[in-house]
């Protein structure tokens, strides 16, 4: 519970400054201008992004046949889809790469971690959750 | 390679009944033709004079045909796996390649390499 508090702690006082970043912003509006009337630094729309933990369950593991359920599904959406294997600590793969794939040397029991960003990255982690 | 069904062709073996150990650009060219595909062709290779054979019998094919076949530097075993899984997903034949050659530099066992 302490470390829930003091993440909220930061998040608040991050939360806080946007705030203020925005009201300054729109007090300074007129700097940002260029002289044709656009914004010098347009903000960039933040990325849908959903992550989720799954556990392998087949018994025979991550294989080859069954990984290529998840990179074939996987690469049916736009977003960048990441796993990583939690129970091994390795890096984060690309999702639409078999070979990647097998690097997670996935046992049944290890946990995944897929993460996607991008406009159908949540539909992305619904439909991969349910390959584990 | 539209996606679903790949051809797989294979050319090993010098002799005409396969049995001495080398390759054949004659093999190689018939093995083209037998799986040939209009999104293209990628050639996987062992050592040694497989690349010159398979560089010979590209020559041989008329060049429609040679400009969609792709010589790759994935090695043979993975590269063929991996090939396969993303030429079966209807990706074109640059990105198959791309993929299968990425295979070069991935370790088989967690922590090698």
């Amino acid at each position: 519970m302490e470390n829930r508090a003091s993440q909220a702690g930061p998040q608040e006082e991050r939360l806080e400054d946007n705030q203020q970043h925005q009201q300054s912003g729109l007090r300074n509006n007129a700097r940002n201008l260029l002289p044709d009337g656009r914004l010098a630094q347009p903000e960039t729309p933040p990325q849908p992004s959903k992550s989720v933990v799954v556990t392998v369950s087949d018994p025979r593991g991550l294989h080859l046949r069954s990984g290529r359920d998840v990179v074939r599904l996987a690469s049916q959406f736009q977003a960048r889809i990441t796993a990583a294997n939690l129970s091994r600590n390795t890096s984060a793969i690309d999702l639409k790469s078999i070979i990647q794939l097998m690097q997670l040397q996935a046992r049944q029991g290890h946990d995944l971690q897929l993460a996607a960003t991008g406009p159908d990255a949540v539909a992305a982690i619904e439909a991969l959750s349910s390959l584990f | 390679m539209a996606g679903g069904q790949v051809e797989i062709g294979q050319a090993g073996g010098l002799s005409d009944d396969g049995e001495t150990l080398g390759t054949d650009a004659f093999k190689i060219l018939s093995a083209i033709e037998e799986v040939w595909c209009e999104d293209g062709v990628l050639l996987l290779m062992d050592l040694g004079s497989a690349v010159m054979s398979a560089e010979l019998a590209l020559d041989m094919l008329p060049e429609q045909r040679r400009q969609k076949c792709l010589l790759s530097n994935a090695p043979l075993v993975e590269g063929a796996i991996v090939a396969a899984l993303h030429a079966s997903l209807g990706e074109p034949l640059q990105a198959v390649n791309a993929v299968a050659e990425a295979a070069l530099s991935v370790p088989k066992l967690p922590g090698a390499g």
